[in-house]
This record gives C-alpha cells, sequence and structure tokens, in this order.
C-alpha cells in the first residue's frame, strides 16, 4: 500500500512536521492538556477551552501549510505527506467543530430545559466526548503509521497518483 | 527554528506547564459551612446549616450556595399530607457528595390549591409526585425552608455522629421500620441510623422539632428516658 522514495535527511524532517504536530496536538493537547484541565474545572471552568482554542489552530496552520506546500516546489515526498496530514486535519476539523457543537448545544439544552447534573454528563460524555475519544485514539494510530513512512522513506500509494511526479523510484 | 519546529515546541512546553500547573493548585479546603455538625444558631430558636437560616432562607438561595439547580416537587404521602419540596440530585460538601431534600414553608390550604393546578401526577413508592406549574414553583423558590434534608453519599460510623455531635438527648426507635432516630431537639436534628443504609440527618428550627417528633413518638419506642 505504499512505494518507496529515496528522500534525502532534510526531505524526510520536512516531511514529518506534519505529522509530528498533528500527534502532539492530539496525545499532549487533547489528552494531557484536556485532563489537566478538566481536573480544576471546578476552579477555572474556562480553562478547558484552551483545548479547543489550541486544537483549532494547530490543525488550521496544517490546513494553511500544506496548501503553501502543494503550491510550492517541493518535492513529490514533502508533498505528498502535507496532502495526507491535509486531508487527515481536515476531517478531525469537522470532528472538533461537531463535539464542540454537540457539547455546546447540549449545555445549552441542560440549562433551559432544567436536565439534572448527572443526566447533563452521561448525555454529554456518551453522545459527544465518547465518540470523539475512539476517534481521537485511530487518528493516533494512523498519525503514528504516517510518522512511521515518513521516517522509512514511504509514501502512500494513493497519494502518489494524485501528486504525480517523474522522480518517483 | 522553522516555525513547524516553534509550534511542536511551543504546544510540549505549554503542556507541560498546564498540567504541572494543574498539580500546584490546591485542593479545595472544606469550608465549615460545609460540615453537617456546624450548627449555628443566630437567634436562640433558629437554626443555620450549611449557610442556610431555617425560616428564613429560600430555596433559591439555596441554589445559588450550593451551585445546583433543584428539582421542585409536591408529595401526597398515603394519609393525604401534602409537602412541597426541592430536592438536590447531587451536592458536594466538604468533597463529599450527597442529596439533599428542602421542604417549603408553605401553608395547607395553599398545597391544596397547588394541588389542584397540578400540571402531572406520578405515583411513587409512598404516595404520589405532583409536577407544579411554573408559577407554582417560582412561588415554591421564594418560600422560605421549613425543613432540611441531608443524606451523605456514605455510610457514617455511629461513633462519628457522637463525637461531632454529642450524645443525643433522645434516642427513639421506629417499630415499623426497626430505624433509629437520635434526637438533638437544641440543634433541630433527628438523625436516622438504619442498620446497614446510609444515614439521614433532618434539621427544623428548634420550635418545629414538637411537631417532627410527634409521629415518632406515637410510633415508636423510646430507647433512652
Amino acid at each position: 500500500m505504499s512505494e518507496k522514495y529515496h528522500a534525502t535527511p532534510d526531505e524526510i524532517i520536512r516531511a514529518k512536521w506534519p505529522h509530528e504536530i498533528f500527534l502532539i496536538n492530539l496525545v499532549f493537547n487533547h489528552i494531557l492538556v484536556f485532563a489537566s484541565t478538566f481536573g480544576v474545572f471546578s476552579t477555572f471552568p474556562l480553562l478547558v477551552l484552551v483545548v479547543p482554542f489550541l486544537s483549532f489552530s494547530i490543525t488550521a496552520y496544517i490546513l494553511f501549510k500544506a496548501r503553501v506546500i502543494a503550491a510550492g516546489d517541493d518535492t513529490i515526498f514533502v508533498k505528498a505527506h502535507w496532502q495526507v496530514a491535509q486531508k487527515r486535519n481536515k476531517h478531525f476539523m469537522l470532528l472538533l467543530t461537531a463535539t464542540c457543537l454537540v457539547i455546546s448545544l447540549g449545555l445549552w439544552l441542560s440549562k433551559m430545559m432544567g436536565w439534572s447534573k448527572i443526566g447533563t454528563i452521561a448525555l454529554l460524555g456518551g453522545a459527544g466526548l465518547l465518540p470523539f475519544m475512539v476517534s481521537l485514539l485511530v487518528l493516533i494510530v494512523l498519525g503514528n503509521d504516517s510518522m512511521y513512512q515518513a521516517r522509512h522513506s514511504k509514501l502512500p500509494k494513493h497519494v502518489v497518483s494524485a501528486v504525480s511526479q517523474p522522480s518517483i523510484q | 527554528m522553522s516555525l513547524e519546529k516553534k509550534i511542536y515546541w511551543g504546544v510540549g512546553i505549554f503542556s507541560f506547564v498546564v498540567i504541572f500547573g494543574a498539580f500546584l493548585i490546591p485542593g479545595d479546603r472544606p469550608e465549615q459551612e460545609d460540615l453537617p455538625w456546624h450548627i449555628e444558631h443566630p437567634t436562640p430558636d433558629s437554626v443555620r446549616i450549611f449557610g442556610l437560616t431555617l425560616g428564613q432562607s429560600t430555596p433559591a438561595q439555596a441554589e445559588a450556595r450550593f451551585k445546583e439547580q433543584a428539582e421542585p416537587s409536591l408529595f401526597k404521602s398515603p394519609e393525604g399530607k401534602l409537602a412541597a419540596e426541592l430536592f438536590f440530585e447531587q451536592v458536594n460538601l466538604a468533597g463529599l457528595r450527597s442529596r439533599i431534600v428542602l421542604t417549603a414553608d408553605i401553608p395547607e390550604t395553599e398545597l391544596h390549591t397547588m394541588y389542584e393546578r397540578g400540571l402531572r401526577m406520578a405515583g411513587t413508592g409512598s404516595g404520589k409526585k405532583i409536577t407544579l406549574t411554573p408559577e407554582d414553583v417560582e412561588r415554591l423558590r421564594a418560600t422560605p425552608i421549613s425543613s432540611l434534608t441531608y443524606m451523605p453519599g456514605v455510610k457514617v460510623d455511629e461513633m462519628l455522629f457522637k463525637k461531632r455531635f454529642g450524645e443525643p438527648q433522645q434516642i427513639i426507635k421506629e417499630r415499623k421500620s426497626g430505624a433509629i432516630h437520635w434526637l438533638y431537639p437544641q440543634h433541630g436534628l433527628d438523625i436516622t441510623l438504619g442498620g446497614s443504609e446510609k444515614p439521614v440527618l433532618q434539621y427544623v428550627a428548634p420550635a418545629q422539632f414538637s411537631k417532627l417528633i410527634q409521629p415518632l413518638l406515637e410510633n415508636g419506642e423510646r430507647l433512652t428516658p
């Protein structure tokens, strides 16, 4: 499912960046920072908002930079890895937006309808956070796989055909 | 240093700062007012518990105090007695999760009018539960609290009660259920202990205490003089 490419060490570093940034966002921001800010929710309830804010900023940067790379004169190896990251981050942004909407709507409905605290937590956790966390784990696995491919000078086949260039060996 | 490198390290360092910062934030210290044995008497015949003065504070003030919204309901006992109550499903006091029920001091005649106006009626294990109209809910939230029932989420050792509240002035055992009531008339407090059950602490104004223990005296057995 992947093709070998003879990438230079500099190309490997540039191809790894989108996956590295994507993974640090998922693992550090979405898991560790989220757990820490959620832990102090009773004292600083707004601190947890730093997680979606940071995540949207990082994802937006990857999407923007991928377009710049695609329009630039980088090698196919670098372009292909940024394209993989772009596609993944696009889906992740949709997922994050949907989760934020579900949680905001749920909190608003809970306030309007006077739902109990336990019921609200169960509903928002089950319908909002749980699917997001499961998707997050899948994305971490995919991100790690892309990192492995970039480190070993490999390219996903479907991307190669999309970003065709004669230097593929 | 490339921008990607700056983002990577920036996110990493920021995450560590937040994680370790969260550890350094001191936990909530239990306030005196959150403790069930911290009973104050603003006047000789009044009781102040959890920062609420019975007979003066309203359920709306209790909601602000507990930072929770209560569920208002009207209950009708099998004997036909009506009581307007507000139920807090989960309140965190002194790090202990508990449930709290407030009874509003509404005259019997008005309770009957509320009952007639009720929107929905549902059967409960012991009587009926009536859903009140929004206007009656507002009235309920603005009426002073006559009694507060505190149900801690854990089983508490009897020795702890003795240590914190002192020796009860009276102990009455219910004939039917076998539940034991430790009575502290000076505090308007009735602690119900039911063997393996979790304890229930009911606070009323000392002047109302005789009303509280009347049914107990009629249907119970006095274990202490």
